[in-house]
């Protein structure tokens, strides 16, 4: 054990080591008592509570506009082939009918690429 | 069931009231750690309030595995890491060199003449690297023993308590060098 290493074991428990280095190490321990000059307002705990309850509690736009915009297209594309008798076995869709694994893995692709955007660029601060 | 464990899982219920008494008991521990590596009133403000934010949204996934305030002071180590990355601050730089660099730097008493010694040492301890003055605040002010430490900051125990042996002997040498030219 080196001779820092024991005069710091010392001044922890309380002992009163000698000399110029114990002298110094004393400073040290006393200063670390002290608490950091910035301080947080009286008010924090209140704010942040309120803050927290209020989000939660806040109405979630993004899924407002989600489900509400893919069931007004569920909605408009079944009023569609109703109204017009459109069946898949024409012009391009006809063409498509031969890719079909192709074009979903490539809406699934976007989706992914849409919603690990949407979890990696979150606000700041917020990445623990 | 103790305090720590009924406040949890009080405001896991949805409690606002519990969880501002948790914010009352918890945010020393948080001002003290953030307080230590951010200089910037609004940001310090900023970053606590994220961490008790983050810890609202958590709660329900806290397993008592380890103390409420290990748990809490994990989550501001890595807000007050994650801000000092977006600042560009280095903040893994410790080796030989940093020591002499450290030792190098003007004392901060060379321009505030006036200051007492706590204040003087205070200023040295804003030199040191982050770990290092995370390590010494959770230690010296928030009693944590090495292993809660080694919780809270991902570090092994013997990087712990390495990093607190070598903080505070360069600390002591820096305050030795500026005894020596006070005399």
């Amino acid at each position: 054990m080196s001779e820092d290493e024991l005069i710091q074991q010392q001044i922890e428990k309380g002992g009163t080591p000698g000399g110029t280095d114990a002298d110094a190490y004393r400073l040290v321990f006393r200063a670390l008592k002290n608490e950091h000059g910035e301080k947080l307002p009286d008010d924090f705990a209140r704010k942040v509570s309120i803050r927290a309850f209020n989000a939660k509690k806040s109405f979630d736009w993004d899924k407002f506009f989600l489900f509400g915009g893919l069931f007004v297209f569920l909605c408009v594309s079944a009023y569609a082939i109703l109204a017009t008798q459109f069946t898949f076995n024409v012009g391009a869709f006809q063409f498509l009918s031969g890719y079909s694994y192709f074009v979903v893995f490539a809406i699934a692709m976007v989706a992914l690429l849409q919603w690990l955007d949407k979890k990696i660029l979150k606000t700041p601060h917020a990445q623990f | 069931m103790n305090d720590d464990q009924a406040l949890a899982s009080y405001v896991a219920q949805g409690n606002q009231h519990a969880f501002e008494l948790l914010i009352r008991k918890y945010q020393r521990l948080v001002s003290h750690m953030v307080g230590r590596v951010v200089n910037n009133p609004e940001d310090l403000e900023e970053i606590c309030q994220d961490v008790f934010l983050k810890v609202y949204e958590r709660i329900s996934e806290f397993n008592f595995q380890s103390k409420l305030s290990t748990w809490i002071a994990t989550i501001a180590y890595r807000h007050a890491i994650n801000h000092l990355r977006k600042k560009k601050i280095e903040i893994a730089d410790i080796d030989e060199q940093f020591a002499e660099r450290f030792m190098a730097e003007d004392s901060p008493a060379d321009t505030f003449e006036e200051t007492e010694m706590d204040s003087i040492v205070l200023s040295m301890i804003d030199k040191l690297p982050a770990q290092y003055k995370i390590v010494l605040t959770l230690y010296h002010l928030e009693d944590m023993n090495y292993a809660e430490i080694g919780q809270a900051t991902g570090m092994p125990e013997g990087t712990v308590k390495n990093y607190l042996f070598r903080a505070r002997q360069l600390l002591k040498e820096k305050v030795k060098t500026y005894l020596a030219k006070e005399v």
